[in-house]
């Protein structure tokens, strides 16, 4: 599930496009709300949705300064903006500003599907995922199916809840197998634990974000599924031999 | 100063320029010709005044020329007579030392001078005085005295040393009279000599009365300020004729001593005041006449043609400055209506033409401006037309100008609540009408490619059908190859609306339309077509006609009508495209109606604005 953020300062459109979402785009999910600039900024500073969906015209902060900001704080993040302005200068701008698509309100619903759609295929590329064999809903495994395809689910899941539950009988019932069978088919496979695949992607998400974004340290270890960031700390001490803040600063020198 | 007065002049108006133009012509060889006329004129009269002067002068000569010969010839008679030499010799005698004379001697002098003074007015007496004294005259024995002694007056030395000739004694007071007679005599006088012994027996005296001299003048027209002297070679003054205010000159004239130097015909200043100094001497008299006028008094009539030369000028500078302003404001005058044209235009009034126009150039620039304005005005009311009927046909969509902005947002509001409550219908038809509205209000440009067009009218079928059920059917044709034609924006829209409105709206079993568009040869065809009730034969032919009109204002007021849809686009393709578009309407009775709009390619292909 990619993580959406809203910004909007009408209730009654958020809700709708909350419910537009969950309902015609089953691969993006709405994480939060925000009624201004402001607030999503701030929002944005312990969080790191996949897409921010924002309107222009708002109170303190419009959307196009909002994407002004967001691209310099976190360059990835695909903004889609949806406007009752379809003047000229303003798409001039959201362009400069790297804005995935600018819509105009009143929004058409196959619209703004048809542009989650594109804003999923950008995004299953940058994880590796090859969207042509992806279908919606929960996944489905075929009685005796192929073990690879399960193995390659299994780790689909784990990338894209890699801050969730990723607990082995969660991912067990997901693609509907018994929690041992799957620990052993995995183990078969990979030569090593599930636990352990978890904990590498886990770090590797955590580096990731540490030399990608600005976020706070107890903030990355969140996002990277650790549950303390004293725990997250300790292990990433072991695991690079050096700190989380050394290691960001590596990056931070380098550029 | 002169340049300040050059730049002033360039920045003064034509009218005044020409005024100032034509009062210089005028006044510029008036004025030289009138100095010119003056100067001769006056110059003609002095001329004239000097040689009357002298005319007169001469003229006066002559009369006392006549006077005194006869005067010299009375004075030659004793000698002529016997009796009178004896009886002047028998008184013989150192002067002084006469008696009474005989009584018969007496007598026969008084006969004898009276008879020479007979009928001689200007005769006081005539007197023959002895050497001894005595004297004999025609006066009255009682008048004056029988015997006298001529040492005892001054001017009798001057008869004494003479030596028979004629003498001219200037003007003395003789003191034989008895009495108190106060009066100054002139006098002719002679010594007489015994015709053969030469010897001196006594003299003859002719005592002329002054006035005898004024009567020399007396018949000439002289100038009133003109003063006239008589003066012997001595420069004696023997008369002056003063003039009116009594002055006498003589004075004056010898004490400046200027009268020995002075010729004839001269200027000479005399106590303040410029005279015209002429004389003319005789040479049998040896009396010269002498003239002085006054200057100013030649000048009086030349003054009194300078005075009235002025006020014919000041008569003719006002007559000038009338006329000059008359044709300067005649000349000027259509330049000023141009220019207050002008001025009017820039209000923004462009209906001001310029009336009566002649053959020359401000004709033709008039002529040049009317056809100017004409095409202004052409132009103006071409873009007030089109403009006002895009207007109209945005209003028409909506009708009320909120903020557009507004209206949008409330429409995504709409929209999401339907999303929200999972009514697709009111969403669908949400968005749909957003697009309307903003393909009519927000697209500036006049042109649109047929496809964006066509969007649109997508766009307000979705409506239109969600609004009829499934009454409507909307069928498209459009060819590939003329989606990209650039045509007038909300074209095609109207021409579906007309066919819903007119040709299904009411009707139970609803309709059905027709959209193609395609390419022929270098035209684009767009026909909307319905199966409708269609119009008779004679209320298309109305209506055709009534497309065909030129647009113009009115058709705008009547903005009620039915056909206004399409004679409104009509004529904006018309306005467009001139000769290269047209719109007709075809079709029958229970045929449905076709409306058909024509419009010639550009050789570009129509992708550039037109």
């Amino acid at each position: 599930m990619y993580k959406v953020l809203l910004v909007e300062d009408e209730i009654v459109i958020r809700q709708g496009m909350r419910e537009l979402i969950s309902r015609s785009a089953p691969f993006f999910e709405v994480i939060a709300e925000m009624p201004g600039g402001r607030e999503a900024l701030m929002y944005l500073k312990s969080e790191l949705p996949d897409v921010m969906i924002t309107d222009i015209r708002m109170k303190e902060m419009d959307g196009l300064m909002l994407s002004e900001k967001v691209k310099s704080m976190y360059p990835g993040l695909l903004v889609i903006i949806v406007s009752g302005y379809g003047e000229f200068e303003y798409a001039q701008k959201a362009i400069e500003y790297g804005v995935l698509h600018y819509l105009l309100k009143p929004v058409e619903r196959h619209e703004l599907v048809s542009v989650l759609e594109r804003a999923r295929l950008l995004l299953d590329k940058r994880h590796g995922i090859s969207s042509l064999e992806q279908t919606p809903g929960p996944l489905r495994v075929e009685s005796g199916g192929d073990t690879r395809k399960i193995i390659r689910d299994v780790k689909e899941y784990v990338r894209l809840h890699i801050d969730g539950d990723l607990r082995l009988q969660t991912v067990a019932s997901h693609v509907n197998l018994n929690a041992t069978y799957l620990s052993q088919l995995f183990k078969g496979e990979l030569g090593s634990n599930y636990s352990d695949y978890v904990t590498d992607s886990r770090m590797e998400r955590a580096k990731w974000l540490l030399s990608h974004t600005q976020l706070k340290i107890y903030d990355v270890a969140r996002l990277s599924g650790h549950q303390s960031p004293k725990h997250f700390m300790l292990v990433f001490k072991q695991q690079t031999g050096m700190t989380a803040g050394e290691y960001r600063n590596q990056f931070n020198i380098q550029e | 100063m002169l340049r300040g007065l050059i730049v002033r002049l360039r920045r003064s108006k034509m009218r005044t320029r020409l005024l100032l133009l034509f009062t210089m012509l005028t006044l510029l060889p008036l004025s030289v010709q009138a100095m010119v006329t003056y100067r001769h004129f006056s110059s003609t009269l002095n001329d004239k005044t000097k040689q009357y002067t002298v005319d007169i002068a001469g003229q006066v000569n002559a009369n006392l020329d006549r006077l005194l010969k006869d005067l010299e010839r009375l004075s030659l008679m004793p000698l002529y007579d016997e009796q009178v030499l004896s009886i002047l010799a028998k008184y013989d005698g150192p002067m002084g030392s006469g008696t009474w004379a005989l009584s018969d001697d007496y007598q026969k002098m008084k006969l004898y001078t009276s008879a020479q003074a007979y009928d001689r007015p200007e005769i006081r007496g005539i007197h023959l005085l002895s050497n001894s004294g005595t004297l004999f005259s025609n006066v009255e024995p009682l008048a004056v005295n029988t015997s006298w002694d001529g040492s005892r007056d001054e001017w009798f030395s001057a008869l004494d040393q003479s030596d028979g000739e004629w003498i001219i004694l200037p003007p003395h007071h003789p003191s034989y009279y008895a009495g108190s007679d106060p009066s100054f005599y002139i006098s002719v006088a002679r010594v007489i000599k015994e015709p053969r012994t030469l010897r001196r027996l006594g003299y003859m005296l002719i005592d002329v009365k002054q006035g005898a001299f004024g009567s020399a003048f007396s018949k000439l027209k002289i100038e009133q300020s003109t003063n006239l002297m008589i003066i012997d070679g001595a420069q004696r003054l023997l008369y002056e004729q003063k003039p009116d205010n009594g002055q006498s000159a003589y004075g004056g004239l010898m004490g400046s001593g200027l009268l020995k130097e002075l010729h004839g015909g001269e200027r000479k200043r005399l106590g303040g005041t410029d005279y015209l100094f002429v004389s003319h001497h005789s040479p049998y008299s040896g009396l010269s006449v002498i003239g002085l006028t006054p200057i100013g008094a030649i000048l009086k009539e030349s003054r009194a043609l300078m005075v009235f030369a002025l006020w014919l000028a000041l008569f003719c500078l006002v007559t000038v400055l009338l006329l000059a302003y008359a044709v300067s404001y005649r000349i000027t005058l259509p330049l000023v209506e141009l220019k207050s044209n002008m001025s009017r235009v820039e209000r923004g009034d462009f209906n001001k033409r310029v009336s009566p126009l002649g053959g020359d150039e401000f004709g033709q620039l008039g002529r040049g401006f009317n056809r100017m304005m004409d095409e202004i005005n052409r132009l103006f009311h071409e873009v007030l037309v089109i403009g006002l009927r895009e207007k109209e046909a945005e209003l028409s969509a909506l009708q009320s100008q909120i903020n557009p902005h507004f209206i949008y947002n409330t429409l995504e509001s709409i929209n999401m609540m339907a999303v929200q409550r999972r009514n697709d219908e009111v969403s669908d038809m949400v968005s749909a009408l957003g697009k309307l509205l903003r393909y009519t209000i927000d697209k500036a440009g006049r042109l649109v490619s047929l496809g964006e067009e066509m969007a649109f009218v997508d766009s307000y079928v979705r409506i239109q059908q969600i609004r009829y059920g499934g009454k409507l059917k909307v069928h498209n044709d459009i060819e590939e190859e003329v989606q990209h034609l650039r045509i007038p924006k909300l074209t095609i829209q109207p021409l579906v609306e007309n066919a819903i409105y007119h040709g299904i709206a009411g009707r139970e079993e609803g309709g059905t339309i027709w959209v193609s568009a395609l390419r022929f040869d270098n035209e684009l065809l767009i026909t909307v077509r319905d199966d409708g009730n269609g119009l008779e034969e004679e209320e298309l032919a109305a209506l055709n006609r009534e497309i065909e009109k030129d647009p113009s204002m009115d058709s705008l007021r009547r903005s009620d009508e039915e056909s206004l849809g399409l004679r409104n686009i009509g004529q904006r393709i018309k306005l467009l495209y001139g000769e290269g578009g047209s719109l007709t309407v075809d079709g029958s009775p229970g045929q449905g109606l076709a409306v058909t709009i024509t419009i010639t390619i550009p050789e570009s292909g129509g992708e550039e604005d037109v």
